[in-house]
């Protein structure tokens, strides 16, 4: 059941009804009925890999308790946590990518290796509940949580349905207290998620699924085309992946809102960012706060010593590591390795860590936030490229047709309704980018009338163009 | 060495590696209180507080710092 | 909460009256599916003779040229599940039936109509044929079936400037005609690309309601006339060997297991030139009435049937 589908509708109306009015009588009622209804949700996406999920859930509870109980075996005991789930994620996602890149390894000295690809089917939301439970553990082996009893909440914790199949990845820290108080019904906090939502189908809908019959077109192909077709071709993919993203972020988070959860935030604008440091704080945000937490500062405390080196060998390592895990390509890895090389500027001359935040209210751009702001845009643009292509190989060759003379020629027509809806998309960012979410002040700025004519128009729009119905991108993930 | 003396010297090094010379450290601050503190940063603040004392932080003490006042007194316990 | 509840019903109100509206007024518009079924309800008992199939038969068969009383019951995308389905609805009735004609074409065994691009005809059966095929509630609204701007021009196009495609009573689709004839040789090549599906997915299914309808037509001493459809060479030549075979050599296997089955191949009927064909895989008007002159001849003269058969000689 995905977010935009009409079944996903009926299933919360009736959910949403059942949790605040017959099981809200008590916590526990309320977490069953979440846990419940999670399975459900996830039984109709895919019931085949339910009994996987429910049970990696029991086997890291229990590790978590054990873990508590004995400190002397609770290191052994996070080592069979982390098996379990990097194990399980690397076996399903990479078992195929591993034997194929071993064989051509060798097909490069002429050795031919006969090792067969096995047919794995990947649970739905692996990359994304597994990641949970590594951080349950890790978080329970720091001392930065105790381990729960309570294994409604736990598997809750694990299958929130509402983040389950494509995040946010919420740290267990963050989420499980909320879990362990009762949801109060907010009324102020129920508008806001639906307002949430209401954007966040803006954006799939309206923006993400008209992008992509360009890209697609573009991507499929790209070697007759002229290089200005394919750099529209590569903005459209980037406003495409985002709208489509940060709009499913969107309803996740307002879902959560109309249940009474306030989970991790997603992004953050991330195409306003003067620098990709600030890109990274933007974008992706609890992917990247899952790395840096449990990824990057233990490399790069490691690696202190090696002063600016040892900064650039570990941001190399963890943004390979954000690269690959969204799949089992060199086209991923690849573009993890040029976004970690494009840290080695600003690691070099110091200014990574420095915040670069636009001035607060302005309409306008100034001229150099502006520039900045274009400059990062681009060089992320083209990574996504190479995320894009079906091969390493394709990716540069599309480079080469884009980067050839062709560029400065006419582009084919271009579909100028996706134009429009992706410049109103950053328009209206731009104006609310100091809002949780675009439209998160409009209680502020506009007056209930002016509002309700815009919901009205967005909620035309979502009526008008649905249909085109993409898969939301991060499902693959 | 005594903890007024470390808290300063603490604070100069924030100032400079955040370059933010509005910073005014206490000891319930933490990375939240902090406009540019957060994890990326973190290390270059341990690293010159390794520096500038000349000791050496375990990587478990480094990451159980909850606080600044946390941070001193792992200082306190390691310099002379 | 009760404060929110009635925030969601005003906020609501609009967009469902709205939509109950639009429904309405789309569901009013005259449509073959309804006209069809209206026709059968009142006519089945009569009818001796009835065409079944997609598009290939719905634009190619025209039953005026029939001796026997027929009925076109094709549509655009119809697949082999639904012409099962329609024949099963008017069980009893088929008091006068002796013939059945289905033609079954390149992309028939490989599709279902309800999986593809052509889903949103679903609601076409449901509604106004009456037939419930699926649980799907989307499926039996107008307004969950197509986007809002199809529906939008779909009602401007009917309340507005006052145009209406219509079958012929019989059930016949006139509106392929030879005045407006259109490139054979760019649509040979679209059409058959998208009629190339790449993996076998449905091949048992689909053999499975052919079967059934067999099944149907055998318990009450009906003919099954399968037939692949003429098309054009910029068509013909633009075809997958493999799958055409399969389609051939299933059909034929049938044709030999069932005693009241006849299959004829006739994709490269030299009786069928450039002037027939509206474009590469459907004919016009005039191809129609050779087509179902064609047929009917089959379904009087059975003795005709041997010499009527062209060579099946596929392309490698």
């Amino acid at each position: 059941m995905i977010f935009d589908r009409f079944s996903f509708l009926i299933f919360f109306i009736i959910f949403f009804g059942l949790y605040w009015n017959v099981f809200n009588k008590t916590i526990k009622m309320q977490n069953l009925l979440i846990l419940g209804g999670s399975y459900v949700f996830y039984a109709f996406a895919d019931w085949r890999f339910l009994f996987y999920l429910i049970g990696v859930s029991a086997f890291n509870f229990w590790l978590g308790m054990a873990m508590e109980r004995s400190k002397k075996h609770s290191r052994l005991l996070l080592w069979l946590g982390l098996l379990q789930g990097i194990g399980g994620l690397a076996f399903v996602k990479y078992f195929n990518f591993f034997i194929s890149s071993f064989v051509d390894l060798f097909a490069v000295v002429h050795i031919t290796l006969n090792l067969q690809l096995i047919n794995i089917m990947i649970p739905l939301g692996i990359s994304f509940f597994t990641f949970r439970t590594l951080s349950y553990l890790l978080d329970i082996d720091k001392g930065k949580i105790k381990a729960t009893t309570d294994w409604v909440n736990f598997f809750t914790y694990v299958a929130f349905f509402p983040t389950l199949i494509s995040g946010p990845i919420d740290k267990s820290r963050t989420f499980m207290p909320q879990l362990e108080k009762a949801r109060v019904f907010d009324y102020n906090l129920a508008v806001d998620g639906m307002r949430q939502i209401l954007w966040g189908l803006f954006k799939k809908v309206v923006v993400a699924n008209n992008c992509a019959k360009i890209v697609n077109d573009t991507f499929m192909d790209y070697q007759h085309l002229p290089g200005s077709t394919l750099l529209y071709g590569a903005f459209f993919y980037a406003i495409e992946i985002y709208a489509d993203f940060s709009g499913y972020s969107d309803m996740a988070i307002g879902i959560s809102k109309l249940l009474g959860f306030r989970v991790s935030k997603n992004f953050d604008y991330p195409f306003f960012a003067q620098n990709i440091a600030e890109y990274w704080r933007k974008w992706h945000m609890s992917l990247t706060s899952w790395l840096t937490e449990y990824v990057f500062t233990p490399l790069s405390i490691s690696f202190r010593d090696w002063g600016k080196a040892g900064l650039c060998l570990a941001i190399i390592i963890n943004f390979a590591i954000v690269g690959i895990w969204h799949g089992a390509n060199m086209t991923y890895v690849l573009f993890g390795l040029l976004h970690g090389c494009y840290f080695i500027p600003l690691i070099l001359n110091g200014t990574m860590n420095k915040k670069k935040k636009l001035i607060k209210g302005n309409v306008i751009p100034s001229l150099i936030e502006l520039f900045n702001i274009i400059r990062t845009f681009i060089l992320v643009m083209l990574t996504f490229v190479v995320f894009r292509a079906d091969t390493v190989s394709q990716a540069f060759d599309y480079y080469r047709h884009l980067f050839s003379s062709s560029l400065f020629s006419m582009p084919v027509s271009l579909n100028r309704f996706a134009l429009f809806a992706s410049l109103l998309m950053l328009g209206i960012e731009w104006l609310g980018r100091d809002g949780e979410y675009a439209l998160a002040d409009f209680q502020i700025k506009w007056t209930k009338a002016m509002r309700w004519a815009i919901y009205y128009m967005i909620i035309f729009a979502i009526f008008y163009y649905a249909g085109s119905e993409q898969q939301f991108i991060y499902f693959q993930f | 060495m005594d903890r007024n003396e470390i808290f300063k010297h603490v604070n100069e090094v924030f100032i400079d590696v955040l370059d933010d010379g509005n910073i005014v450290l206490s000891e319930e601050t933490t990375a939240n209180d902090v406009d540019d503190w957060d994890s990326l940063n973190h290390i270059q603040l341990v690293v010159a507080i390794e520096k500038l004392f000349k000791i050496r932080f375990s990587s478990k003490e480094i990451q159980s710092w909850k606080n600044v006042g946390e941070m001193i007194s792992c200082i306190q316990g390691k310099a002379a | 909460m009760k404060r929110f509840i009635k925030f969601l019903l005003i906020f609501t109100l609009p967009v469902v009256i709205s939509g109950i509206t639009i429904e309405v007024l789309l569901r009013h518009i005259p449509n073959d599916y309804r006209s069809k079924c209206n026709y059968l309800e009142k006519n089945s008992n009569n009818v001796t003779t009835l065409i079944l199939g997609s598009s290939h038969d719905y634009y190619g068969i025209n039953p005026q040229f029939f001796h026997s009383k027929s009925f076109n019951a094709a549509e655009v995308s119809q697949s082999v599940d639904y012409d099962y389905f329609i024949l099963k609805k008017y069980d009893n009735n088929w008091k006068s039936l002796k013939t059945i004609v289905l033609s079954v074409d390149y992309p028939s065994l490989f599709s279902l109509m309800k999986d593809g691009s052509e889903a949103w005809r679903v609601k076409n059966y449901n509604i106004y044929y009456g037939l419930n095929t699926d649980n799907n509630i989307a499926d039996y609204t107008e307004v969950f079936s197509n986007n809002l701007s199809i529906n939008i021009s779909r009602l401007y196009q009917y309340y507005l400037q006052r145009e209406n495609l219509a079958c012929s009573e019989l059930g016949w689709a006139t509106w392929y005609s030879s005045k407006h004839n259109r490139d054979l040789v760019s649509t040979g090549k679209t059409s058959a690309a998208r009629h190339t599906i790449k993996p076998i997915r449905v091949l048992r299914d689909n053999v499975g309601y052919i079967k059934s309808i067999i099944d149907f037509a055998k318990a009450r001493n009906i003919k099954v006339i399968l037939f692949t459809a003429p098309a054009y060479k910029t068509y013909t030549e633009n075809l997958n060997p493999a799958q055409l075979n399969v389609t051939v050599n299933a059909l034929t296997k049938i044709s030999r297991s069932y005693d009241n089955v006849s299959y004829f191949n006739l994709l490269n009927d030299p009786v069928f030139t450039k002037g027939d064909f509206y474009d590469a895989d459907h004919l016009n008007e005039i191809g129609a009435k050779k087509l179902s002159t064609k047929i009917d001849s089959l379904i009087t003269n059975p003795s005709q049937r041997q010499s009527a058969i062209p060579e099946t000689r596929v392309k490698m």
